[in-house]
Parts: C-alpha cells; sequence; structure tokens
C-alpha cells in the first residue's frame, strides 16, 4: 500500500536559520505599524536590543532552532512571514517570565539545601505583600503585552482577510481557487480557467491566491506550511483563506486533520511559479484531454489513497456549489431545499415555477414585500444550475 | 490509483436471526486471529490475569481479596485501588506509545513500518483514551480518596458505597477498553472521536462503540465520584476547619471535583448524541439530514478543556504540599493559592475554543478566546512563584517528592510557554495539529500530571502502606522519566516546527527519520523509567521491614494526615482532631499537643463493607458489551440486574455499626507502643 520510493526531498539542511537573524524591531513594526525612526539614538538603541534579545533567544533555543531547515520558520509568503514573527515575538516575551523562574527554581534549591545551614532559615514566612503584589503584577504585564498583540495579530492574520497582491506587480488579479477535500485527496477547481486538477495546484509568485474551501466527506485541514495559516475543509461549510507565494519552489501541502486510513497519504504539492510558468502549467491542465464531469467526480471522491497529481480539461458546471449543498451525485441542493421549505412557509399558496407577474395578477394586487421574498426565493430555487 | 482496503468490519459469517439473537454482532471471526501482534498482546493480559487469579487461589487469599479489598468501601482501600488500576493502564497506555513511535521511526525516510494504517489509527486513539481517562484521572482521583478525608480530619468519605461503585463503574470502563483489543477493535477516530469520522458512515465496525459505552460507564463513576468528594469536603471537616484552614490538596481536590460535577454531564449528553446518531439513526452530527459535526466538536472540547484542568490542580495540590513539606515551612501565599486554583477552575470553561482556531470563526471569536486563554497562566504563574518562595528561605531536603517537584516546575513553565503560544490563534493556524502540539501537551500532561502523580505517589506510600519507597530505585525513576521527557519530546517540537503534523502512520520525509529515532530512543529511556517504578513498588514491598515507617510521619509532615498511624487504621481518626490553622499537625507538634494519648475512647460510627458496588460495577460491564455488539439480552439482562442490586441495597439496613471504645484503645495502644519504640 505504500509509495516504494520516497519523493525527491531535498536530503541536506540546505540553510540554517538562526534566531539572532530575527529584526526584533522590524517585527514590532510591523505589528504595531510604527513608522520608521532614523535618530541614531534609538539606532543604538535598537541594535543593543536586537543583540541582546538575539542572544537571548540563541542561548535558549540555539538546539531547537539551528538544526535543519524549518518549514514553519521559513516561510515563502506574507502570511506565514507574520505568523514566523508573532511566534517569535510571543516567545522572546514569555522567555522574560520563564528563564528567571528556570533560574530561580535551581538556584533557590541549591542555596536553601538543608545541608546549607548558613542560609537563613525563616519556617513562619509565608506572606510579603511586596512579593505578592510583584507575582501577580508580573504575568498580569506580560499577558497584557501579549493579549494586545493577540488582539492586533488575530485581526491581521484572520483567514477573511484578503491578502493584497505583491509590491510589484499591485493589479495582479487573485487567483480563485476552490478547494475539496476527498477521501483521501484534494481536489482544486480554478474557476476563472475552468480547470481543475488533484493533488498539485499552482500559483503565480506575487498574485494573491483566494482559497474557498469545503469537505466532500469528513473534516480535513487545508496547510500549505510554507506559506501559512491551515483552514478547517468541512462538509456541507464553506471556510475561506487567502494566501499568497513570494517565492518560486514547490510547497509541500498536506492534510492536517487526521481523517482515517489514508490520511497520511493525503499530500499535494503547490507550485508557485512566473506568470509565464503558471499560464503553461494552465494550458498543460487544459490539454489534458480529460473532463471532470459529475460522473468523473463520483468515481474520484471514492476513498482512495495516493493519487498521482491529475489535471482535468474542464468542470462540470457549479461542481464546488453542488459539493458543497451535497447534490453533486443529483440530489436535492441543500440551500434549494431551504429555500423550498422558507417559501412554504412565507407563501404557503406558491406554485412552482410561477413567474412573479403571474403571482402578482394572483393575489390581484401589488406584491407585498413578504410576496416578493418568497417570489425570489421561488425563482432561486427552480433556477436551472444542474 | 490505489482503492482503500475497506474499514476493518468482521466477515459476517453464519448470519442467522437465532445467531444475531443470541450474538448480536459477535462472530468467531470478530477476534483478529490473523494479527501476531493483537493476539501477542491479548494472550499476555489474559496470561497475566490468570497468573494473578492462579496465585489468589494458590495461596487461599480470596476470603482476604473478596472482604478486604473487592467488597471495601474504605477510601485508603479504594484509592489505592484506583492507583493500582492507574499503573496497569499506565502499562498498557505506554506500549501503545512504544508502538507508535517505533513505527513513525521506521516508517520515515522510505520504510514502510510494521503496524498498518487501521491498526495504528486505533493504537493512537486507545493510546490517548487509556492515558487521560485509566491512567492519569484513576491516579489523581486515588490520590484525592486516600488523602483527602486524612486531610480533613474526616473517617471516609460522605457515601461510602457510592465511592465503591465509582471505582467498579470506572473499572468497568477499563475492562471494555481492553476487550477491545482483542474481541472486535477499538475505535480508529482519535481519543475524542470527532464526527462524520466516528459516524456510522465512516466507521461502521464496533470500536466507536467500545469507544462511548467505555467512556459514558466510566464517565458516570467520575461524576458520582465528585458528588462524592465535595459533599465531603463540604461536610465532615473536622471541628475548627474553616474553609480557609483546608489544606491547599484538600482545596484543589474540591475545585478538580466542582470541575468534575460540572464538566462530565456535558461529556455524557455529547457522547448519547454520538450513540442517538450511531444506534437510533438520527442526525445530530452527520453529514446529512441537518446534522452539524462542528457542534460535536465545541461540546466535546467543552467538556474537554475542564479536564486537563481535573488533572493538574491535584496534581498542583501535590507539589504545594511537597513543597511546604520538604522545605520545613509554612506555604508562601496560602490565601493566593486558594484564590489562584478558584480563578484557574473558572477560566478553564472559558476557553474551548482554543482546540479550534482553524474552523473559520471570526477574527473577535478567536482573539478572545485566545485572551481568556493566556489570562489563565496568570493565577498559574502566581502559583508557581509561590511555590519558589516556599523554596526561599527554607530548609530544601532532596526527598523524592521534592525531585520530581523541582523536575516539574521546569518542565512545566516550558510547557506553559509552549502553550500560551498556541493561545496566540495567528501563531495556531501554523501550530495547530503539529506535532509541536503533541510536544506542548505531553509537557504539561508528563510535566504536570505524571510528574504530580508519581510525587504523590512517593509521598503517601508510607502513609497508604505503612513503608516508604526504596530511594536509589526513585531516582533511577526520576532521572530517567526526566531525561527520557526531553529526548522524547524536544525532536517532536522541533517537527513540529518543519510542519509534520501528527497521527501520521508513514513519514515519507528523509529528513524527520533522525528525530523521530531520537524521539524513540526518549521513549525507550521513559519505560526505563516505568520499569524502574514497579521495581521500587516491588522491591520496597520485600524489603517493608527496613522502610517501615512506625511513628506514622516519615518526612515531618504539616498536615493532619500525618497525625495518624502508618497505615491509618481504618476509622483514621480515633478521636477527631482540633484545627487551628491549615498547617495543624506541624503546629500541634511545635505545642506539643500532638503524639499526646487521650484517656478514654468513645465508639466510633463506621460503614460496612458492602459487595452491591462491585456487583454493579462489573456488570455495567455487561452492559457495555452487551450494547458494543448489540446482543440486546445482554444490555437489557444486565442493565436490570444493575438496578435491582441498587434497589436490594436500600433493604439492606444493616450497613453501619459502632467500634466498640476497646478495640479502638487496643488499636490506639499499639500505636502509641511504636511511636515510643521509633522514640517519640
Amino acid at each position: 500500500m505504500r509509495p516504494a520510493v520516497p519523493r525527491p526531498y531535498a536530503l541536506v539542511c540546505n540553510r540554517f536559520y538562526l534566531v539572532s537573524d530575527f529584526d526584533f524591531a522590524a517585527a514590532l513594526k510591523r505589528r504595531f505599524r510604527l513608522p520608521e525612526q532614523s535618530s541614531p539614538h534609538s539606532n543604538m538603541l535598537r541594535r543593543s536590543i536586537k543583540r541582546g534579545v538575539g542572544l537571548l533567544a540563541l542561548g535558549a533555543g540555539a538546539a531547537m532552532l539551528s538544526g535543519c531547515q524549518m518549514a514553519i520558520l521559513d516561510p515563502k509568503g506574507p502570511v506565514g512571514l507574520a505568523e514566523k514573527d508573532l511566534i517569535i515575538l510571543a516567545v522572546l516575551l514569555m522567555l522574560i517570565p520563564v528563564i528567571p523562574v528556570i533560574v530561580m527554581t535551581l538556584w533557590f534549591a541549591w542555596r536553601y539545601r538543608a545541608s546549607n545551614t548558613k542560609a537563613t532559615y525563616d519556617p513562619d514566612f509565608e506572606h510579603s505583600n511586596r512579593i505578592e503584589a510583584v507575582v501577580w503584577a508580573v504575568p498580569t504585564l506580560i499577558i497584557i503585552a501579549l493579549g494586545t498583540v493577540t488582539w492586533i495579530s488575530t485581526h491581521e492574520l484572520d483567514p477573511h482577510v484578503k491578502v493584497q497582491a505583491a509590491a510589484h506587480k499591485p493589479d495582479a488579479k487573485p487567483i480563485e481557487v476552490e478547494v475539496v477535500s476527498l477521501d483521501w485527496k484534494w481536489l482544486f477547481i480554478y474557476p476563472q480557467y475552468g480547470i481543475a486538477t488533484v493533488n498539485e495546484m499552482a500559483m503565480p509568485v506575487g498574485t494573491p491566491v483566494h482559497f474557498k474551501l469545503t469537505s466532500a466527506s469528513v473534516m480535513n485541514s487545508f496547510f500549505i506550511p510554507q506559506l501559512g495559516s491551515q483552514i478547517y475543509t468541512m462538509t456541507g461549510m464553506q471556510t475561506q483563506l487567502s494566501l499568497r507565494a513570494d517565492h518560486e519552489g514547490v510547497y509541500d501541502g498536506i492534510s492536517a486533520n487526521y481523517s482515517g486510513e489514508g490520511f497520511a497519504g493525503m499530500k499535494f504539492q503547490a507550485h508557485a511559479l512566473s506568470d509565464t510558468d503558471f499560464d503553461a502549467w494552465i494550458a498543460k491542465a487544459r490539454t489534458s484531454g480529460q473532463a471532470l464531469d459529475s460522473a468523473t467526480y463520483l468515481s474520484l471522491a471514492k476513498p482512495g489513497m495516493f493519487n498521482r497529481p491529475t489535471y482535468f480539461t474542464s468542470v462540470a458546471p457549479q461542481l464546488f456549489h453542488k459539493i458543497l449543498n451535497g447534490c453533486a451525485d443529483g440530489s436535492l441542493c441543500k440551500d434549494d431545499s431551504v429555500n423550498l421549505a422558507r417559501m412554504k412557509t412565507l407563501d404557503p399558496d406558491a406554485k412552482f415555477c410561477e413567474a412573479p407577474e403571474d403571482a402578482k395578477q394572483r393575489a390581484g394586487q401589488t406584491p407585498t414585500t413578504k410576496q416578493t421574498q418568497s417570489n425570489v426565493a421561488l425563482n432561486g430555487a427552480v433556477a436551472p444550475k444542474i | 490509483m490505489l482503492t482503500a482496503p475497506a474499514h476493518n468490519i468482521p466477515a459476517m459469517s453464519p448470519d442467522t436471526p437465532l445467531l444475531n439473537l443470541l450474538f448480536g454482532k459477535l462472530r468467531l471471526d470478530s477476534v483478529p486471529w490473523h494479527e501476531p501482534i493483537i493476539m501477542i498482546a491479548g494472550a499476555g493480559m489474559v496470561g497475566a490475569a490468570i497468573l494473578v487469579l492462579g496465585l489468589t487461589t494458590y495461596f487461599k487469599k480470596w476470603t482476604y481479596v473478596w472482604t478486604e479489598w473487592l467488597t471495601s468501601v474504605d477510601h485508603k482501600k479504594i484509592g489505592a485501588m484506583y492507583i493500582i488500576l492507574a499503573l496497569i493502564m499506565l502499562l498498557r497506555g505506554f506500549a501503545d506509545a512504544l508502538m507508535m513511535r517505533s513505527q513513525q521511526a521506521l516508517a520515515s525516510a522510505g520504510g514502510a513500518g510494521y503496524l498498518p494504517p487501521e491498526h495504528f489509527d486505533q493504537i493512537f486513539s486507545a493510546h490517548g483514551v487509556i492515558m487521560i481517562f485509566f491512567m492519569a484521572m484513576p491516579f489523581v482521583i486515588g490520590l484525592m480518596n486516600i488523602v483527602m478525608p486524612l486531610q480533613i480530619g474526616a473517617r471516609d468519605v460522605a457515601f461510602p458505597y457510592l465511592n465503591s461503585m465509582s471505582f467498579w463503574l470506572t473499572a468497568a470502563g477499563a475492562i471494555l477498553i481492553n476487550a477491545s483489543l482483542v474481541i472486535g477493535e477499538f475505535s480508529h477516530a482519535g481519543w475524542l472521536a470527532y464526527p462524520p469520522l466516528s459516524e456510522l458512515e465512516f466507521s461502521p465496525g464496533v470500536g466507536t462503540d467500545y469507544y462511548i459505552w467505555a467512556l459514558q460507564i466510566s464517565g458516570l463513576g467520575t461524576l458520582l465520584s465528585g458528588v462524592n468528594l465535595i459533599t465531603t469536603i463540604f461536610k465532615m471537616r473536622a471541628p475548627g476547619m474553616t474553609m480557609m484552614r483546608m489544606p491547599i490538596f484538600t482545596w484543589t481536590t474540591l475545585v478538580a471535583n466542582m470541575l468534575i460535577v460540572a464538566a462530565f454531564p456535558i461529556l455524557t449528553v455529547t457522547l448519547a448524541l454520538l450513540g442517538a446518531d450511531r444506534y437510533l439513526g438520527m442526525h445530530f452530527f452527520t453529514n446529512d439530514g441537518g446534522g452539524n459535526p462542528m457542534m460535536y466538536v465545541n461540546l466535546i472540547w467543552a467538556w474537554g478543556h475542564p479536564e486537563v484542568y481535573i488533572l493538574i490542580l491535584p496534581a498542583f495540590g501535590v507539589f504545594s504540599e511537597v513543597v511546604a513539606t520538604f522545605s520545613r515551612k509554612r506555604l508562601f501565599g496560602y490565601d493566593g493559592m486558594v484564590y489562584a486554583t478558584f480563578a484557574i477552575g473558572i477560566l478553564s470553561f472559558l476557553v474551548w475554543l482554543h482546540h479550534f482556531f482553524t474552523m473559520g470563526a471570526g477574527a473577535n471569536v478567536n482573539a478572545f478566546f485566545g485572551i481568556t486563554t493566556m489570562i489563565i497562566s496568570i493565577p498559574t504563574g502566581v502559583k508557581i512563584f509561590n511555590w519558589l518562595f516556599t523554596l526561599y528561605r527554607g530548609r530544601v531536603r532532596l526527598e523524592l517528592p521534592m525531585l520530581w517537584t523541582l523536575g516539574f516546575i521546569i518542565t512545566f513553565v516550558i510547557g506553559g510557554m509552549t502553550g500560551v503560544l498556541m493561545a496566540v490563534p495567528g501563531a495556531d493556524f501554523v501550530l495547530h495539529n503539529s506535532v509541536f502540539l503533541i510536544a506542548h501537551f505531553h509537557n504539561v500532561i508528563i510535566g504536570g500530571v505524571v510528574f504530580g502523580c508519581i510525587a504523590g505517589l512517593n509521598y503517601w506510600f508510607p502513609k497508604t502502606f505503612g513503608f516508604k519507597l526504596h530511594v536509589g530505585i526513585g531516582k533511577v525513576s526520576f532521572w530517567c522519566w526526566l531525561i527520557g521527557f526531553y529526548i522524547a519530546f524536544l525532536p517532536l517540537y522541533a517537527l513540529g516546527l518543519m510542519g509534520m503534523t501528527r497521527r501520521l502512520d508513514f513519514v515519507n520525509n528523509p529528513v524527520w527519520h533522525i528525530y523521530l529515532i531520537v524521539a524513540l530512543c526518549g521513549a525507550l529511556l521513559i519505560f526505563v523509567g516505568i520499569i524502574a517504578q514497579i521495581v521500587q513498588i516491588v522491591y520496597s514491598i520485600w524489603k517493608r521491614d527496613e522502610l517501615r515507617d512506625l511513628t506514622g510521619d516519615p518526612w515531618d509532615g504539616r498536615t493532619l494526615e500525618w497525625a495518624t498511624s502508618s497505615p491509618p487504621p481504618f476509622y483514621n481518626f480515633a478521636v477527631l482532631p482540633k484545627v487551628g490553622n491549615h498547617d495543624a499537625f506541624w503546629d500541634a507538634k511545635q505545642t506539643g499537643t500532638a503524639y499526646v494519648q487521650p484517656k478514654s475512647y468513645e465508639p466510633i460510627h463506621m460503614p460496612h463493607n458492602t459487595p452491591t458496588g462491585f456487583l454493579i460495577g462489573i456488570v455495567s460491564a455487561g452492559l457495555g458489551f452487551g450494547l458494543v455488539w448489540h446482543i440486546w439480552w445482554m444490555a437489557g439482562g444486565a442493565l436490570l440486574v444493575m438496578i435491582g442490586l441498587g434497589i436490594a441495597h436500600t433493604f439492606n439496613e444493616n450497613r453501619d455499626y459502632y467500634v466498640p471504645a476497646e478495640e479502638v484503645k487496643a488499636i490506639e495502644d499499639a500505636h502509641f507502643a511504636n511511636l515510643k519504640k521509633a522514640g517519640n
């Protein structure tokens, strides 16, 4: 069941990531949108803060971070970059109390060991307003700082927020991608290009990609670690995400939520390409000769593992909408059934396929708001979608 | 394209109405005879059970086992049985951990490993369920059972028979989980069984049903235990022990049990709704019929997050007792500790959404839950500083419980830091569900709960059994656990940052291979620690005469449990102590009122043992088994028997008695003779 040969990976640690590279001041500025300052004084201060912080972090995290390439700490897009900065900023903030606690634990245990009779022994020392004020204040202040960072960053990194195009191509039109998680493969539909792919996607560098996501089966999580944020895919629900790749390359895409037997193999590749290469990629898909019609989709949706990347020349109309509404197999769509139910509630006498003018006549008067609504619903329900 | 093998449904061989009526879905080929790993593990379990039963028979100990243990309502013995259950399940859960770690180490860099996915998926599901519900929970409930009544100067818990029933219901859940290893399969939907994966459509086998009924039955036991312990604390404190004079362990017991009573009903209802989907064709969490799986995810975490505080708060209580005792100093900031405990208890209900920031909620919702999560670190931080300032100007003795405590503080602040990191939604978007998360919660659960439980085990073992645990072997265990923990989980932190997600049955990345090998080595070192733990207990039992504690106060303790003999007499206190401070026994020793034998004794009112709790618990395993396999006569019959037993028990008028004053005097005289021998 396993693929015999592993995918070619970079076998060596091709990049060393050092925390001392991290520009603390710049990250703070990015986070709080502070203006650039250029007084030599503040520069010096910044440099010394940076040096101190870098050394501190190196000491604490060298063992962890100086190893091989860490996808999360080597982001290739603005979302991932902001998240990397956020992780480092949060860790540094928290090290302010954590390091003293570790030092104090070892120091006190050693200093006040029972055999050291020279140390002060004060068996009734159980209360000190000053110490207690400090032990409540220190964590509180850290959390106020971190809470502020959290509030701001959560709004900035909200998956509903659309990422902007890169500075060098401000007019780039965002690419829309509809993503469906199937057992156990990823389906990507490009509505602007009318193509679809399985287990491989591509995007032009510097162009924002707006994802709409759902699942045709159990829950999964769509995640390209080097581009940032993951998001769940859930049946009958649509989530959204906006990412951008700023460097050409092939990035691993995974499902980050366990979804059953074939989960470990549920991987795809995200190609970040130049505009010309992206057009070529689209053209390649267009000439694949295979159409993703309803029947093909239904057979694709059956459980299966280790799908090779596949391209489809064309896609059945409204396929994503139908998957989202549970009607890709030709049954009644959920939104339609909701509309029908709503119509019956609002206007019990409504008839199917009734034009608004006829309804007006039937009511014998100008339609009230209520009737208009129901007719809109009615028309929505019977609109030819299949 | 390769097609998936069908889910592990036992082939329905002969399928006649009679067989269906008699055996439901159960057939001979429900047992995976062809799976050597399962068969060997199953044979080991059956063999161990036969060995225990055989030895009991050989040494003619059945009467002793029945009267002194199985039917006992003594809180100390029930607590001890909880901890024995926890240690047995620790072995089972850790075997699962070793299999996962070795599978990932073998199945990275191109290998295929030795576990097929459907087996690996059951293993990680079982590992989580066993470690949380049947290792950590029984361990902390066992400690609370043994210690809390002694600390408040009570003679037993408020409802002794209910206590026995709670334990046996928990044991029944454990029996079901272990049965699933050999008969049928266990859930492969993860330890929280998220739908729709856990629904019939995607999990048609009996695994999820085992999960549901094992947790329902043991969860009922836990809930009843919570009611019992809260009542005990509220109603049975010794004269003079106001709330603010209770030892901190008793406080954490109180808050943890309040969380149990508030949170476990959510679990029961959630699993009942999932059960309704699976058994009655309903659509609460299904993909179709208007179901909403995300409702389940919300509900299960509304229980699940308080659950982790149910585990960690009693551990915090243990550390508070240990730090004060082994620093020979009053606990610093007692009032702050109490408020911090309560703050943690309340906040634990306001953070559940941080387990699924990636569901797509809006920024305000995510930020709110992120910040409430961080706020929990304030009272937690206060607790840590209070422990540190208890060490400050103390006389620190590095006995075993203290070693575990120091190991805890250092490990836990690191785990707390990674936890707060993941409470930042933006950071969680890339760390969620990765092995970084796995490393984080093992960091706090091993570093916090497990270290606390073992500290408590070493601390209160002499109180419970009358002799100390061997120090040398205990130190081996401590260092293996501590170092093993870091070797096992630091690589997982790194792998998480490399983008490795959890629950992978194979890993197709040569760069990760070495990290997984190191993690496996760490797990093996922890395993040596667990073995050392067991050797320590066995060796100490063997050398118990050398390790005997005659005084009842082996550590120069501060709270009331040390005022009794070791082990305490079954009535705990011949005369109820008077309490003027949260360090009641320490004060008594200072003022010279300790170790003064009263001139006369009163008769003591005590409960009789009863087999009802044991019988109801064991029959409930039959109820669960019948429900899992759709053997309706068995389920219905078991339920009727359970109700019948409960009603019959109400007719038992002979449920309590008075211990005559002479008997009390004889027992106390022996204790004071021992004290004299020990030079007090």
